[in-house]
């Protein structure tokens, strides 16, 4: 039990009660933790930091495990705090890039690393926390910038679910340009839902809507001239961890030759390399409750049918166009080199976060 | 800032849950306390936490009737109850064995500040309960005698989750109060309603889709109501003492239907197994071992397409595996078939195996060849073809119609049974009264009398003024006293359990007329008294006298005179 425990308790609460909602506000209340451990006393090296860090933060995965961005977030503050810590050290930028270069075959180096005493670097590191956290505040107006470049009038765009990012980026295309008409066809997203309540949010900002159910979203792909995709998470490869039925949309578009674009900011990019690789530590998909599917009162069912609700879908990097962020717009073959910026290379995180088997 | 703060958590009232951890059902081979029951590898008790964190209750109290030392320890190592967590506190109860016993001590201690959850260890929802909650709040706030809110789950007829041998049969009103609750023998033929439930108008419900979770939120109220009836062992018997006493307790009780949400309970042997059916089906879900069920992972990985859910360090030889949870350290040889098992840690499964819903705790070995299915196989068993300690339940077509057939002896027999409940009752209603009346004891000590003996001899509210009028109108042709001062005496008695409902106002009119049977001379003579003192009013009486009175009782000169007069009486003050 250390001196954070109860803020810790209080915030995996507060996520998991859905007073903290949307992945953007967990984003921050993630930042702030990580800002708090920061500015406390009980560290003076980096090492010292990094370890409460990864301790806290293994505790804080395990109690809300249906939250990637709490993992992300974490895991880019720490690679921050290395970063740091090499710039203190070596009062050099060539030499964080040195570092960045060099940790692919530094493993045993590591262990004997960011035990320095540096002046400064506590200060250093707060700055740079900092600077995350108004990044994290901008990301939204720094993606809804880039609708009007996306976004050509007249055109028709499909999305599936609900994602308030998605949408963000539809309206501010929409109050930009009063006259621009473009017109977006929402899929439900069964078994959820959600694109019921994405049409609505839409109609209401004065948007052409059409609902579909997603059976229907290989007919209507035809007229459909550009793919909006929000997702839960985009991994090294550039392919998605999103919504059911992603997958689908994604398949239909690139059989139709329609662009996909992606809209994520930062934290939800991932360290995960892809769906196929993935450690003993890592889920990447999970079965989710299947009363979205069926209802359990029904005897029939509930006693003699196996029903399946997976909770994701992967997208294939190959059905990926395009993928629009805060920090801007990537093409899928630069994905890995954007989120190696943001995470450090594959080995040097390789043991952060990883749960302890008990 | 910090005082402020502090004032505000004086005013705020902790939400509490009590969860309450009786003796485990002797169908397993399980010393520990309930909680500590592992279900799909899991304790039970953690499930129970998880449901009650997530509902945002800040302090829960778990009564245990044995094993608090473990309880305890196994709290502590799961990580529950860290400062701003919620507090988890294991109350060590020694001696006490039953719901009810925990309940008292519950009362004995004091520890409950307002409105709590109550369930027991063996409890596993999924639910929300907040909604719960509310929706209890909301029928105090409309109706001041409201001290329970019971929570059902929904679960059809011929459902796996319906494996008790007696379904509950729930009556409520438009508002969801508690009409009747009964557990109907599926071999019954005939079925007691209380009048209640016809006289509550449009609205009523009655509801054979549920199932019972043993999920309540409770008023302040409800522990000293344990404690005052000492008789009350389950909870059951609480929630049957409170409809039967309505009347005298003033206590109403209210339903919550949990809408699509999964609660069931794992308390027998056939519920466990259909419950460890359920986890691994993901009906639980987020309560299942590889997603959140404490606060320390349990290295619980989920392969989502044969959806086996498993620890590090199992290995799975060339075999067709699904729907399971196996835990670490398990092997599993070739050519098996295993469908929907929990299996423990370091258990040993050879070739040729053939399982279907089979729990195996810990460090089990499955000889080659063995073939079976729903049974639960305790730790360290060996299991092989001609050695096979596995502890099993007879899977069944459950009848779950009323319509089964069924002995005609037993028929007599259930009848017979029943005659002599209402005997005792008389009798010893009239026993308890001739003393009364001869020592002259307080009435008010009588009427807790016959309530003692017609919860003993399980006497329908609706039935009890037949009984007592029975008792009170013989009781001057049997003391060979006055009917006068005899009624006088008992009018208390009479006033209380004849009340004002028309039906117990024929109840006793129907009375008066076996009494009377063979001297109907007496019966105009009674019934003048009772009117007189209020008991009986004239309407009532007009009503019965013209449309089922006896003719031995029309032909009465006195009676017809009586009843003129009330005829007039009445004209004359319309």
């Amino acid at each position: 039990m250390s001196q954070f425990t109860e803020i810790r308790n209080k915030l995996a609460f507060n996520i998991k009660h859905g007073n903290i909602q949307g992945s953007l506000e967990v984003a921050k209340a993630t930042a702030n933790f990580v800002d708090l451990i920061a500015s406390s006393d009980g560290w003076t090296v980096a090492s010292d930091l990094l370890k409460i860090v990864n301790d806290e933060g293994k505790k804080l995965t395990t109690a809300l495990p249906l939250h990637a961005t709490v993992a992300n977030v974490l895991l880019q503050l720490m690679h921050i705090i290395r970063a740091e810590y090499y710039y203190a050290v070596n009062q050099s930028t060539q030499a964080v890039q040195r570092f960045v270069e060099s940790c692919m075959n530094c493993e045993e180096i590591q262990e004997k690393k960011f035990s320095a005493q540096c002046p400064g670097l506590k200060d250093a590191i707060l700055d740079h926390i900092a600077e995350y956290r108004t990044e994290l505040d901008l990301s939204v107006d720094n993606i809804t910038e880039q609708a009007a470049e996306q976004i050509q009038p007249g055109e028709v765009i499909m999305t599936i679910g609900r994602s308030s990012i998605v949408a963000a980026f539809l309206q501010a295309k929409k109050a930009a340009e009063h006259l621009s008409d473009f017109q977006v066809i929402v899929a439900e997203g069964a078994p959820q839902c959600e694109g019921v309540k994405m049409a609505e949010l839409l109609a209401k900002s004065k948007i052409q809507t059409t609902l579909i159910s997603d059976t229907n979203i290989y007919s209507f792909m035809s007229r459909v001239t550009k793919v909006i995709l929000g997702t839960n998470l985009v991994l090294r490869s550039g392919g998605l961890r999103a919504l059911p039925g992603a997958h689908m949309v994604g398949l239909v578009a690139h059989e139709h030759k329609v662009p996909v674009i992606v809209v994520a900011p930062t934290y939800k990019f991932s360290s995960m390399l892809s769906e196929s690789h993935q450690s003993d530590n890592e889920t990447f998909n999970l079965l989710a409750n299947p009363k979205g599917v069926a209802k359990f009162k029904d005897g029939i069912i509930a006693s003699n049918v196996k029903v399946l609700n997976p909770m994701y879908d992967f997208v294939p990097p190959d059905y990926v166009s395009q993928v629009v962020s805060n920090i801007g717009t990537y093409g899928v073959s630069h994905m890995f080199t954007a989120i190696n910026e943001l995470y450090g290379a594959v080995e040097e995180s390789a043991k952060d976060l990883k749960m302890a088997v008990v | 800032m910090p005082p402020k703060d502090k004032e505000i958590l004086k005013e705020k009232e902790v939400l509490q849950a009590v969860v309450v951890d009786d003796l485990l059902s002797t169908d397993f081979p399980f010393s520990g306390p309930k909680g500590l029951l592992r279900l799909a590898n899991v304790r039970l008790l953690d499930y129970t936490l998880s449901c009650l964190s997530a509902a945002g209750v800040e302090q829960t109290l778990v009564y245990a009737a044995q094993g608090s030392e473990q309880l305890q320890e196994h709290v502590r190592a799961s990580g529950w109850g860290e400062p701003g967590a919620m507090a988890v506190q294991v109350v060590a109860c020694q001696g006490s064995l039953t719901f009810g016993d925990l309940m008292r001590e519950l009362d004995a201690r004091n520890a409950i500040q307002g409105d709590f959850f109550l369930l027991t260890a063996d409890t596993v929802c999924t639910a929300d309960l907040r909604p719960l909650l509310l929706r209890h709040r909301a029928t105090c706030a409309r109706d001041k005698n409201a001290v329970v809110t019971l929570a059902f789950a929904q679960a059809e007829p011929q459902h796996a989750a319906r494996t008790e041998p007696k379904q509950l049969l729930l009556g409520t009103a438009a508002s969801g109060r508690v009409l009747a609750h009964q557990r109907l023998d599926p071999d019954a033929r005939n079925l007691d309603l209380p009048l209640d439930l016809i006289l509550q108008g449009p609205g009523v419900e009655l509801r054979y889709d549920l199932s019972d979770p043993c999920l309540a939120v409770c008023s302040l109220a409800v522990p000293p109501i344990f404690s005052d009836n000492f008789d009350f062992q389950t909870r059951d018997d609480f929630v049957r003492g409170l409809l039967l006493n309505e009347d005298i307790l003033g206590h109403t009780m209210y339903a919550h239907i949990l809408q699509d949400e999964y609660a069931s309970r794992a308390h027998s042997l056939p519920s466990y197994l259909a419950t460890s059916v359920d986890v691994i089906r993901r009906w639980t879900f987020p309560l299942t071992p590889d997603v959140s069920l404490s606060q320390v992972d349990r290295g619980y990985r989920l392969d989502v397409v044969f959806n086996i859910c498993k620890q590090s360090d199992v290995s799975i030889g060339r075999s067709d595996v699904e729907d399971c949870v196996i835990g670490e350290g398990s092997v599993i040889g070739d050519n098996c078939r295993l469908r929907l098992c929990v299996i423990g840690k370091n258990c040993v499964i050879h070739d040729d195996v053939d399982l279907c819903g089979a729990v195996l705790w810990d460090q089990c070995v499955v000889k080659k060849g063995f073939k079976k299915s729903h049974f639960l196989a305790p730790e360290r068993t060996v299991l092989s073809k001609n050695n096979d300690k596995s502890i099993s339940v007879k899977v069944e077509e459950r009848m779950d119609s009323v319509d089964s057939d069924t002995d005609s002896s037993e028929d007599e027999g259930e009848a017979a049974d029943e005659v002599d409940e209402y005997e005792n009752f008389f009798n010893e209603v009239q026993d308890s009264l001739e003393r009364g009346f001869g020592e002259k004891v307080n009435t008010d000590d009588l009427v807790v009398e016959i309530n003692s003996s017609r919860f003993a001899n399980d006497i329908p509210a609706n039935e009890v003024s037949l009984w007592v009028s029975k008792v009170v109108l013989g009781l001057p042709a049997a003391l060979k006293k006055p009917p006068k001062d005899v009624l006088a005496y008992f009018r208390p008695i009479l006033r209380k359990y004849v009340g004002k409902a028309s039906a117990d106002h024929l109840n006793c009119l129907l009375a008066l007329e076996e009494v009377t049977a063979e001297g109907p001379a007496e019966a105009a003579k009674m019934l003048t008294l009772l009117y007189q003192m209020d008991v009986l009013e004239e309407d009532t009486i007009v009503e019965w006298f013209e449309e089922s009175a006896g003719q031995q009782l029309r032909q009465q000169a006195n009676m017809r005179k009586f009843i003129e007069w009330l005829q007039t009486a009445e004209e004359e003050s319309d």
